[in-house]
């Protein structure tokens, strides 16, 4: 782990660092897709209820890493 | 830290099944609220640890023991209960990494933690000692789901 002034030089190139954390970026999303099934599974339509609020961050999460990776 | 906000109240779940599983979910991840600052901002910070994410009293266990009272008006105790362990497993777990939070807010604005993890994202995601934690609690989650 960095220390806290490393980190603050840190600027990320996303595009580079994507491709060479592949394999962590793959696990990570797989991870989150599994739980989501069995979570899904779990409550059924209830599911909504902790999704729907958060769509909008994931959104405007994914806007900006659109435009990091074009920019 | 990331999943460990679903898989750490799958797992309460698991030994305490009385809770309500979708309750915990949603005080565990009330807290993340605050990420929009951290969003929409237009450049990032001169130091991460200084972003708004994580330093608002929805990062303090004050407000999961405030948000009790009309919880427990509106669906009962258990519903009550469930939300404020989901919200206290969110700040306790935020708490373990290099920014720590607020554990004493409003009686102090001052960071605790054990500054064990990462506060950076993108050394967050790659970190294998924090990918292995992650992977483990992530495991025994499933299991708890599946089973």
């Amino acid at each position: 782990m960095g220390s806290a002034k490393f980190l603050c030089m840190l600027r990320v190139a996303l595009k580079e660092w994507g491709r060479r954390n592949w394999k962590y970026i793959g696990s990570w999303i797989a991870m989150g897709l599994i739980l989501l099934g069995l979570l899904i599974r779990k409550l059924g339509a209830d599911i909504l209820f902790l999704i729907v609020p958060f769509l909008p961050y994931l959104l405007i999460s994914l806007a900006r890493l659109v435009k990091e990776v074009k920019g | 830290m990331i999943l460990a906000h679903v898989t750490v109240p799958v797992i309460i779940y698991g030994f305490f099944p009385q809770l309500d599983l979708l309750a915990l979910l949603i005080g565990a991840n009330l807290s993340s609220f605050d990420a929009l600052p951290t969003l929409i901002r237009r450049k990032p910070p001169e130091k991460p640890i200084e972003e708004t994410h994580a330093a608002t009293v929805l990062h303090t266990l004050f407000f999961f023991l405030v948000l009790f009272v009309p919880v427990y008006f509106l669906f009962g105790f258990r519903i009550a209960l469930s939300v404020s362990v989901g919200g206290f497993t969110h700040v306790l777990i935020d708490a373990l990494d290099e920014k720590g939070r607020m554990l004493l807010y409003p009686l102090s604005r001052k960071f605790y933690g054990p500054r064990l993890f990462t506060y950076d994202f993108w050394t967050y995601v790659t970190d294998k000692k924090i990918f292995l934690l992650e992977f483990t609690l992530f495991l025994i989650s499933c299991a708890f789901l599946i089973l």
